[in-house]
């Protein structure tokens, strides 16, 4: 997939793994490889990204014993992916009409 | 190889990096590897799907690199556009903190090269893919910004033009035509599932909005009780010092005194009034902004 196009999807579907209930990095990858590859390589940069950017907020949790970090959204996290919708909703359309155009 | 051998090689790569920003990777994949544990995978599976830890430190490296650079410009962009005294002065305190951090940084990461176990030739020739990484990374990331910002100039255009059209809606709606057509697009918008926005008091619970309000009427009402208390209590010491002044037969060190302790107990009290005053409008306008102020976006079905 295009490296350009890639970047901003990856981020957008992050944030909405996270926009409904928090998660931790295992789920947040388990939940998106189904739909775009995804690795723990690539998740990372994109989590703390989010973070420093304020989309997202992270809180360490203890479970059976170990630490664990868990991500939720935040308000600027869920303006960002409404513009990406309406960014979408637009695109939609040129694709409706191009495969309108060609396969009709 | 084990965790601890794949961490380990993770780690010597990482050198490049600022040493609380190691620490989170090296616990993001402790966390990692903890996880993949517990869902039944072993230790040389987990290796293989994390794959090489050089690449996996190069991708860490050159993302960090890449992101900080990315906000150096941001901050430079925004200091160019923003001219107003606060800002200056505020980007003048981040600065001093960001070389005071960043020379810091520098002395670690210095220090950690030479304690790395990489030879010279290996870390130059990491340091060199690192950077063409970084390099990439920028690339697309400029693209996507310059797109970002052409799309934002059509945006804007496009909004100047719907604002126009929205005033000439306006002029003909004042005749009764438009009154229809715009119920209609407001229903469609919808049923498209554009956002709507909701108040603070909407997204929880009734029980702590009862909670919120109580504390607020009562700190309400502590600061009107100041505010009329000492109110009052300023009114009776004004009448004392006119009573005091008129009696005063010699304009005596003894009536400069007085004139001096009225002044200066008058003007305590008038500070606490107006504190009370502060507390009681604040506790209204939360209460305000609580349940009427609608800030709060969210997706139609969620």
């Amino acid at each position: 997939m295009d490296a350009q196009l890639k970047r901003g999807l990856l981020d957008v579907c992050v944030l909405a793994c996270i926009s409904n209930k928090e998660s931790y990095g295992y789920k947040i990858i388990h939940d998106i490889s189904p739909y775009i590859e995804m690795s723990e390589a690539t998740l990372y940069p994109i989590l703390r990204r989010l973070v420093e950017k304020g989309e997202a907020n992270s809180r360490t949790v203890e479970i059976d014993g170990r630490l664990r970090k868990y991500y939720s959204i935040t308000y600027k996290g869920q303006q960002h992916i409404n513009e990406f919708i309406e960014q979408i909703r637009e695109f939609n359309q040129a694709y409706q009409y191009i495969l309108k155009s060609y396969g009709g | 190889m084990t965790e601890k051998m794949w961490k380990d090689e993770l780690k010597k790569y990482l050198y490049l990096l600022p040493v609380k920003e190691e620490r989170e990777i090296l616990s993001y994949f402790d966390e990692a590897f903890a996880d993949y544990r517990d869902q039944g995978y072993t230790d040389n599976e987990i290796i293989e799907e994390f794959g090489d830890p050089k690449e996996v430190a190069k991708s860490m490296v050159s993302s960090y690199l890449d992101d900080n650079q990315a906000i150096e410009e941001r901050e430079e962009r925004e200091a160019e556009s923003g001219t107003n005294f606060r800002s200056k002065i505020k980007r003048g305190i981040s600065n001093i903190g960001k070389s005071v951090s960043g020379f810091c940084d520098k002395i670690s990461a210095s220090s950690r090269k030479k304690r790395t176990d990489l030879n010279s030739e290996d870390r130059d020739n990491y340091e060199r893919e690192v950077e063409e990484a970084r390099k990439k990374q920028e690339r697309v990331r400029e693209e996507v910004r310059e797109e970002e910002e052409e799309l934002r100039k059509l945006k804007k255009e496009r909004e100047e033009l719907a604002h126009e059209n929205e005033r000439a809606k306006e002029e003909k709606m004042k005749s009764g035509k438009y009154v229809e057509i715009e119920k209609e697009t407001k229903e469609k918008k919808f049923a498209e599932g554009k956002p709507r926005t909701y108040t603070k008091a909407e997204r929880h619970s009734f029980l702590t909005n009862l909670i919120y309000t109580i504390l607020m009427l009562a700190f309400f009402a502590l600061g009107i009780c100041l505010a009329v208390g000492i109110g009052e209590s300023i009114f009776r010491d004004v009448i004392k010092f006119a009573n005091r002044v008129a009696n005063c037969g010699a304009w005596n060190g003894d009536a400069i005194i007085m004139i001096g302790y009225y002044i200066l107990m008058i003007s305590i009290q008038l500070v606490v009034m107006g504190l009370g005053l502060g507390i009681a409008v604040g506790c209204i306008k939360k209460i305000y902004k609580r349940f009427f102020v609608k800030k709060y976006v969210l997706v139609k079905g969620k």
